[in-house]
């Protein structure tokens, strides 16, 4: 009994000791050097944190983050504007409305055969988040309008932005 | 300042290719970004201006290479 009261008094003053050194090691590090500061190094120097940066560079907050930040730059480039559901882009004499995966052509057309008034577009093999994919629209329909057509058209064949298609 | 040649993936954004617009070889450059499109459809943007880009130049800091689009 005795024995066990001594084992339990020097570990805890064991516990203490190590305790007190840290307070004043600490404490005197400041005193002498003023506030403890670690230097910012540049992303691409820690290697030792790769594991943490790819999860914070891909988790899906961040993606998201990125992904609407590059949306909302491609609004203002393409002079569109943000409805509850969708964005309004005016390309001459069309005016698209475009939101996740569909577009629908409001105005301009009319002289066309085809009279498609919505399509579905989708880019293949990305599996992007919506953001990007809205984003992607707006710059191609801005880019070249009768791809509204082409999409509506030749349903699964991918388009370039440029109008031709990608086999 | 670098510049960027990024696209649209599943993890977001992805910087493709970053050099320093001052010394690069932009022959290069566009070497590599025509291989790119040879592969995958996806043509350059200037991300300034918003506008389909034949060639990238000194001038241009973020490049945007985008994806062919289908529809149905």
């Amino acid at each position: 009994m005795y024995g066990v009261g001594l084992v339990a008094i020097t570990l805890l003053s064991c516990v203490f000791l190590v305790l007190i050194w840290g307070i004043v090691f600490v404490g005197s590090q400041r005193l002498l050097f003023g506030e403890i500061i670690l230097p910012q190094r540049p992303q691409h120097n820690r290697q030792g944190w790769g594991i943490l940066n790819y999860f914070e560079n891909n988790c899906p907050a961040s993606v998201s983050n990125q992904a609407q930040s590059y949306l909302l730059r491609i609004v203002t480039l393409t002079d569109a504007t943000d409805m509850d559901d969708g964005y309004l882009l005016n390309v001459g004499t069309n005016t698209f409305h475009v939101r996740d995966r569909y577009v629908r052509r409001i105005r301009g057309g009319e002289d066309l055969k085809s009279g498609y008034v919505e399509t579905c577009f989708f880019v293949p093999n990305q599996g992007m988040p919506s953001a990007e994919l809205i984003a992607t629209a707006l710059l191609m329909l801005q880019s070249d309008p009768t791809l509204f057509d082409k999409w509506a058209t030749k349903n699964g064949e991918s388009f370039k932005a440029d109008g031709q298609i990608f086999t | 300042m670098n510049a960027k040649i990024i696209t649209f993936s599943s993890r977001g954004d992805t910087t493709l290719l970053e050099y320093d617009p001052a010394t690069a070889d932009m022959d290069e450059v566009n070497k590599l970004i025509s291989e790119y499109e040879a592969k995958t459809g996806a043509q350059p943007f200037d991300m300034a201006t918003g506008e389909r880009i034949e060639k990238v130049t000194r001038e241009q800091n973020e490049v945007l290479m985008v994806h062919p689009v289908a529809g149905g």
